[in-house]
């Protein structure tokens, strides 16, 4: 059914979009225009559809074999094509279903921006690299599109360009993930230098499976990729770009920051996953991924932007993702990313609806929009179920998988990981419903307006964004998108991915099909029969209904204790900080990573001392030199001519001297 | 070896210590008018020295030429160009010079020691004797060679003991001039009148004279 | 007196006037210097013709053409150089007074001008 030509087409439409709308729209009609929308759309929808047929295409017949096509073969030897199997195929229909219902979205939410056309612009770019990313069969392809997707990434976080703080915030989150992606080439060239077909995935894994690849040779090359990956995913250390990129729409956020780019760093791994396998660094990414779960959940329990709440409840989500692919758990780790990309899709949007009601985005200044916007509440408070893991949302069935394949692995990683796992869900659970209560509970507590006046009042800086509130529901264009995503955050985690037969769909179809189907990364037994690799794997978890049990227990507890605090008023929040001073400042300020990060090592550390040093190298040593060298020359020079001093005499002694010379040569040496 | 009287060999050295005496009082002496004196002197000495050394006519040659000629025009420079201090040089110049002059001197001596000098000894083939003295050779068979188709060959024979020296030069000198070196004669006598002529050049007023200081240098 | 002993004392003379070529300032000095220089060259030559073999030989007239030039042709070099030397120390005296004429000195530290 999909041709190599049709799936180009999936990358193709978005570039085509981006063109049309770039080239043509912008320059032709002005950068306001109703047109461009509906061309990204077209061109989102077209991808999707082909996205669509070919997972129908690799769900009956497997995945499609496709050729390497050549691009340089002199000395370096680069080669780039498609790679569709069981991975691309969920991550096409995510990446492009996701794209399509936010570009809906958009159109209604950009309404009247001044750079309506540039918008759709970079939402196409950005949609063709990412669908680029998640088909590119060739490791240097990779990583060009990996670069695409941060480009585009850059563009839309400061796609209001007039703000100062957007600006900043985008080159932030561009050269943190850049610096991630130093470590990605490194493991890149390492690789290559091993041997340059590598850089082919398929022939990769074949080599890992004959054993062609040493273990220290995996660690080095994984620890590259991890490097990229945690760039990428805004995995701790290089976590603190992510709430700050929130300065851009929030539609891009919804997009970028929920269901794509972010979990980019999650394909890669998922992508390379026999070589993290060879390698040593699971446990490294294990440990990573539930650190950061935890880590960016803590800073999710007090934050004031609602934005920066969903963020950080994606970076602890992300965290889930690697914890999970870190204990081998391929299956639960995919289809986390799966469910997630829905919930967190409808919170973001939702947040967006929330702003255009009231005028801000700061929670203080919200409350009882439950009244005004009942479709946005529903739907936020389902993707919150979803996320905090309710049975029988779709959160809860992929959390828990991810949950109980730590606790069957066991160890000392299996053990801490589902410990952190654990006090991560607990927290999620509270921080989500915190803001749901703060946003959508309670008495309305002024809005945008209100807040303007307040730090006018107490000389703050102006809150920026901040726009009139209007009550009452967002426009269809808005709700629809929202609603589609919440009943998916419903059903699509059960009826994918059943434990039971259910009709028509197998038992753990999903998990099925990402791992005993894909024989390339889970290659079968001897016999052809058993597929043992693939069921470590997670492709049939059991019900560990224990972990299930405590992990209910704790969402109820979070969600109980965000209604006694906010809602009762039982506990005052208040009270609570002044009483954990220091420990409430450090989750504010995001442990001072920040302040680490720009002050410390930037402004100090490589300005000052680095870069100063250089210029004192360059401007004594190297400038001097060139000084030094001519006066040498010229002394040298002046010297020789001192031989000549036009006296008669002297020549005649030289001549002499010359003569005797000869002799005493002729003498010595015959 | 030649055997030499001793009269001959003390009259050598004492002649020679004499003229190198001399000859150091020409190159250390402040006094221009007196190294001319002493130059005079040496010239003669070596003058003297060629007779020691059978060369009799270039003994009066240099006799006429040196002392007759040169000297003549040293003191008339000297008393023409009126010097006043004709000192040496500062004493780093004339270190240098001195051990110059010491490494020549060395050298030469040197090489003069270490040279196989062709002696009597050396001439054993009877060919070549009889080719200095006869002009012909009488073969064992009776046959006459020419001098002219003479092979070297290398036979014993009686050496001839002589102890003689030349007894007479100048003619057999005269008869080189005119028949062997006679190109050489007249280039000489011709280089005599470029000098000549070029001397005269030099000398002339630099008003009158467009030219410029174009010497003929032979040497 | 051997060969050696008469290129000894050439020598000597010839680096006798070697020294005062390089160590003198006047220029008519240096020019009497070279005559010495000169004559310890003519010496060597005249002694060359003296010893060799063939001169040994010759007992009162001297016969053949080889002979004769064996051992005469010193002399006939010794004739020529001084005749040379003749006409060069002319020539230097009528530089010199060339040079006392435009200068009005004749030291030679005072001829540099290829100074350089």
């Amino acid at each position: 059914m999909i041709t190599e030509g049709l799936a180009w087409l999936i990358v193709a439409f978005p570039i085509a979009a981006m063109l049309v709308n770039g080239v043509v729209v912008r320059v032709v009609l002005g950068p306001n225009v109703r047109y461009s929308g509906h061309i990204t759309i077209a061109a989102i929808s077209g991808s999707f559809i082909f996205s669509l047929m070919t997972l129908g295409t690799v769900m009956t017949d497997g995945p499609i074999h496709l050729e390497s096509h050549e691009w340089i073969a002199a000395g370096l030897n680069l080669q780039f094509g498609l790679l569709i199997d069981q991975l691309t195929t969920i991550m096409l229909v995510v990446v492009s279903g996701v794209s399509l219902l936010v570009q809906i979205y958009g159109q209604a939410y950009m309404h009247g921006d001044k750079s309506y056309t540039r918008y759709f612009t970079y939402m196409a770019l950005f949609t063709a690299s990412m669908l680029g990313l998640v088909l590119s069969r060739n490791l240097i392809q990779v990583f060009v599109f990996w670069e695409l997707v941060g480009v585009s990434s850059y563009l839309l976080i400061g796609f209001w360009m007039d703000r100062p703080s957007a600006a900043a915030a985008a080159k932030k989150a561009f050269l943190m993930t850049r610096f991630g992606d130093f470590g990605f080439l490194l493991g890149i060239l390492y690789l290559y230098s091993q041997d340059s077909t590598y850089m082919d995935i398929p022939t990769l894994y074949t080599a890992i499976g004959s054993g062609a690849i040493v273990a220290s040779v995996a660690t080095w090359v994984s620890l590259g990729l991890l490097a990229g990956a945690i760039g990428k995913s805004a995995q701790f250390p290089l976590h603190n770009w992510l709430p700050d990129a929130m300065e851009g729409p929030t539609s891009v956020s919804a997009l970028i920051h929920s269901a794509t780019m972010v979990t980019a760093g999650v394909f890669l791994v998922a992508r390379f996953f026999p070589l993290f396998q060879h390698s040593n660094v699971m446990d490294l990414v294990a440990l990573i991924g539930a650190f950061t779960a935890v880590f960016a959940a803590t800073m999710g329990l007090v934050a004031n932007d609602i934005k920066r709440v969903l963020a950080y409840s994606t970076v602890s989500q992300l965290g889930y993702m690697m914890l999970a692919l870190g204990i081998g758990a391929y299956a639960p780790a995919i289809f986390h990313l799966f469910t997630h990309a829905f919930f967190k899709a409808a919170l973001f949007l939702g947040a967006g609806s929330v702003h255009h009601a009231s005028g801000t985005f700061n929670m203080k200044y919200m409350g009882g929009l439950k009244v005004h916007m009942p479709r946005t509440y529903w739907g936020m408070v389902i993707a919150s179920l979803s996320l905090a893991g309710l049975f029988p949302l779709s959160g809860f069935w992929s959390k828990d998988e991810i949950l109980a394949h730590a606790a069957k692995s066991g160890g000392t990683t299996g053990n801490i990981v589902l410990l952190l796992g654990l006090i991560a869900a607990l927290m999620t659970a509270f921080y989500m419903f915190r803001a749901i209560f703060l946003t959508f509970h309670g008495e309305w507590k002024g809005g945008g307006e209100k807040e303007e006046h307040d730090a006018e009042e107490n000389g703050l800086p102006k809150p920026v964004g901040n726009s009139h509130s209007h009550f009452g529901e967002s426009p269809w264009l808005m709700v629809a998108p929202i609603m589609l995503l919440a009943v998916l955050a419903i059903g699509i985690g059960f009826f994918s991915n059943p434990v039971v037969d259910v009709a028509v769909i197998d038992k753990h179809a999903f998990s099925h099909y990402i791992t005993v189907e894909n024989h390339e990364v889970f290659p079968p037994d001897g016999e052809g029969h058993g597929h043992k690799a693939a069921y470590e794997a997670g492709a049939a978890p059991k019900f560990n209904f224990l972990v299930a049990g405590i992990s209910t227990v704790l969402a109820f507890t979070g969600i109980g204790l965000a209604y006694l605090i906010y809602i009762k008023g039982s506990i005052s929040p208040e009270k609570m900080g002044t009483r954990f001073q220091p420990l409430y400042k450090m989750m504010f300020r995001k442990y001072y990573f920040d302040e680490l990060y720009e002050n410390v090592i930037v402004r100090r550390g490589f300005y000052k001392y680095i870069a100063e040093a250089f210029r004192w190298i360059d401007e004594h040593w190297i400038d001097n030199a060139n000084v030094h060298i001519s006066n040498w020359v010229s002394r040298i020079g002046k010297s020789g001519a001192l031989v000549q001093n036009g006296q008669t005499q002297t020549y005649a002694i030289a001549m002499v001297v010359g003569v005797i010379a000869v002799i005493a040569a002729f003498i010595l040496w015959g | 070896m030649m055997e030499v009287s001793t009269l001959t060999t003390v009259a050598f050295w004492v002649v020679s210590a004499v003229m190198l005496a001399l000859s150091l009082i020409v190159v250390t002496q402040k006094d221009v008018f007196r190294a001319a004196i002493a130059l005079a002197g040496t010239f003669l000495m070596v003058g003297v020295l060629y007779f020691i050394l059978s060369a009799e006519f270039v003994g009066v040659v240099q006799i006429l030429v040196y002392v007759g000629a040169i000297s003549v025009l040293m003191a008339f420079a000297v008393m023409f160009i009126q010097d006043i201090a004709s000192g040496s040089r500062p004493s780093q110049g004339r270190a240098v010079a001195l051990i110059v002059a010491v490494l020549i001197f060395a050298s030469l001596s040197f090489t003069a020691q270490n040279t196989k000098w062709s002696s009597m000894d050396d001439i054993t083939n009877p060919l070549a004797s009889a080719a200095m003295t006869k002009g012909y050779i009488e073969l064992s068979d009776g046959e006459v060679i020419g001098i002219d188709a003479l092979p070297m060959v290398d036979e014993g024979v009686a050496v001839y003991e002589n102890s003689g020296v030349l007894v007479d030069s100048t003619g057999g000198l005269g008869v080189l001039l005119v028949r062997e070196y006679i190109l050489a004669f007249q280039i000489i006598g011709l280089l005599l009148v470029a000098a000549l002529i070029g001397g005269l050049l030099l000398m002339r007023n630099p008003q009158s004279s467009s030219e410029t200081k174009t010497g003929d240098t032979s040497a | 007196m051997t060969i050696e002993n008469v290129l000894m004392v050439s020598g000597a003379l010839f680096a006798i006037g070697a020294y005062g070529v390089v160590s003198r300032r006047s220029l008519v000095t240096v020019i009497m210097s070279l005559e010495l220089m000169f004559n310890g060259v003519i010496i060597a030559a005249v002694a060359f013709s003296r010893f060799t073999p063939a001169a040994e030989l010759l007992n009162g007239d001297p016969l053949t053409a080889e002979a004769i030039r064996s051992a005469l042709t010193g002399h006939a070099f010794a004739i020529f150089v001084t005749a040379v030397a003749a006409g060069e120390a002319a020539l230097a005296f009528a530089l010199v007074f060339a040079m006392y004429r435009s200068s009005e000195s004749v030291e030679i530290t005072d001829a540099a001008e290829m100074k350089n």
